[in-house]
């Protein structure tokens, strides 16, 4: 059996925010945009350089599921709880993440979350 | 603290291993089928099938045959040690139960694996008001000291009635903080028993009990490039990685559609090697399996690939995850959530080998403050 170190970390996100608020729909990229920007006012420039993916994102029920290096897992999911609101296009529209599931192995995004949330 | 860390955050260790053999390797044949047989509580099963527009029949059968569980709810943990339950279900088939809505971290929790051990969980008020013998659990906070593991046997020749070891147990277990909702499976040895006969025992007892069958989703991508396995059709010199087969997998199982070149957003693409194959089919079952239901499972899809030309479906996989809150993973290894409680194994079925990945948290106790930086 070999031991196997993985280099990522996944997080599964659920965005809760109004759309009436927002001038125009949210795309994948957008996304991305905003969650650095999130980073970039908890931790600065440097961190916020660093690579992010957005490798799904549903519109209708506002989940995301990202990917990250996993030396910055702690500082993404710290970012994203305490980042009150997104700057899209001008306006700062407030919005409330919440990391659903989190994992070092993207499989396991897909099994069964815990019975009480 | 004097000095905090505020550059480096490492995050939370998992462990994943991996191994590869072939179907026939006398030696190690024993090796997927220990990681099965090992694995008692199994709450859900993703089968990816490339090629199959709609699940023919025999497979769609295999995946709901037998597949029945049973909600118990408020079954208190002597119901467990009573000699007609043993005697009745625990000697003549494979019975497995498990508490379906507790929290291993927070709450108390309890269950009972095949081999007739009952694993419990319990606080620390709890466990020195109940006096029976365990031991501090190794993976949660050590300091202050909080969770208690209690380990009881019940295939001992003293855990008869009359014997002062069993009337202790019991009278601790009729505990009124140890009602549990069960989860609870059945597969008798002999086929000629119901497997339903184990509600029937608990709703004549009085207990609530509820029928639940396997919920089953399923999910086509139509054209998906399938990395290619066998290393002497390579002929770039670009071996896939065993994580990375592993993180392919996972993209088909949640839909995620992976591009040929990166982008600004995405820099996860397609495989190097790959074959084009379309319709390739997610299913996914929710429910409480027994480790013979995926044992039988396995031996179906194996069958079901031979019969399939090798182009169309070079390879197919099957995930099966444990529940995030149960007390144990494999064998008596204790489960710890970490930040996501995993605990599964995926099985790579080619037509001469197996590829074997199981996935657990870090058995490492946590820390209540983080280590002090010491000037370095």
């Amino acid at each position: 059996m070999k031991q196997l170190e993985s280099k990522y970390w996944y997080l599964k996100v659920h965005m809760d925010y109004e759309r009436k608020n927002l001038p125009f729909q949210l795309t994948a990229e957008l996304v991305k945009v905003v969650i650095v920007g999130a980073i970039d006012i908890m931790f600065g420039e440097l961190s916020s350089c660093l690579p992010l993916d957005v490798l799904k994102f549903n519109e209708k029920t506002g989940i995301v599921i990202l990917r990250v290096p996993k030396d910055n897992y702690a500082k993404v999911r710290a970012a994203l709880t305490v980042c009150p609101s997104m700057r899209v296009g001008a306006v700062d529209v407030p919005v409330i993440y919440t990391t659903q599931q989190a994992s070092s192995c993207l499989l396991s995004l897909a099994g069964p979350e815990r019975s009480i949330v | 603290m004097l000095n905090p860390e505020v550059i480096k955050f490492p995050a939370p260790k998992s462990q994943l291993t991996y191994t590869h053999h072939t179907w026939d390797d006398p030696k190690r044949n024993v090796t997927w089928q220990r990681v099965i047989k090992d694995h008692s509580f199994n709450r859900k099963v993703v089968v990816l099938l490339p090629d199959t527009p709609i699940v023919p029949n025999s497979l769609s059968d295999s995946f709901t045959d037998d597949a029945q569980h049973y909600l118990v709810k408020n079954l208190p943990l002597a119901e467990f040690c009573s000699p007609n339950f043993l005697q009745a279900f625990r000697q003549k088939g494979h019975f497995h139960a498990l508490c379906c809505d507790t929290r291993i971290d927070v709450d108390n929790t309890a269950a009972m694996t095949p081999d007739g051990y009952l694993h419990i969980l319990v606080d620390k008020f709890t466990y020195q008001e109940l006096q029976l013998h365990g031991t501090l659990s190794s993976h949660i906070l050590r300091k202050p000291q909080d969770r208690y593991v209690i380990k009881i046997n019940t295939n001992e020749k003293t855990f008869r009635p009359g014997k002062s070891y069993y009337e202790r147990v019991t009278s601790a277990l009729g505990h009124p903080r140890l009602k549990f909702n069960f989860w609870v499976t059945w597969k008798p040895k002999n086929g000629d028993i119901c497997p339903s006969s184990v509600a029937k025992y608990f709703h004549d007892l009085g207990f609530v009990v509820e029928e639940q069958f396997p919920d089953i989703y399923k999910s086509i991508a139509s054209e998906v490039a399938m990395p290619r396995l066998d290393k002497n059709q390579t002929d770039d010199g670009e071996d896939l990685e065993p994580e990375d087969l592993l993180e392919w997998i996972g993209c088909q199982s949640l839909g995620i559609r992976l591009e040929t070149d990166p982008s600004s957003m995405c820099e996860l693409v397609r495989p190097k090697a790959y074959d084009l194959v379309s319709n390739v089919n997610a299913v996914h079952c929710t429910g409480f399996f027994t480790t013979e239901y995926i044992v039988s499972l396995v031996g179906t899809l194996r069958s079901w690939l031979l019969e399939r030309s090798p182009i169309s479906v070079p390879w197919l996989s099957v995930t099966v995850y444990g529940h995030p809150d149960s007390p144990v993973s494999w064998g008596h290894q204790e489960h710890s959530y970490r930040s996501n409680g995993d605990n599964f194994y995926t099985l790579v079925l080619q037509r001469d080998g197996v590829h074997v990945f199981k996935v657990f948290g870090s058995t490492q106790p946590l820390r209540m403050y983080p280590k002090a930086n010491n000037n370095k």
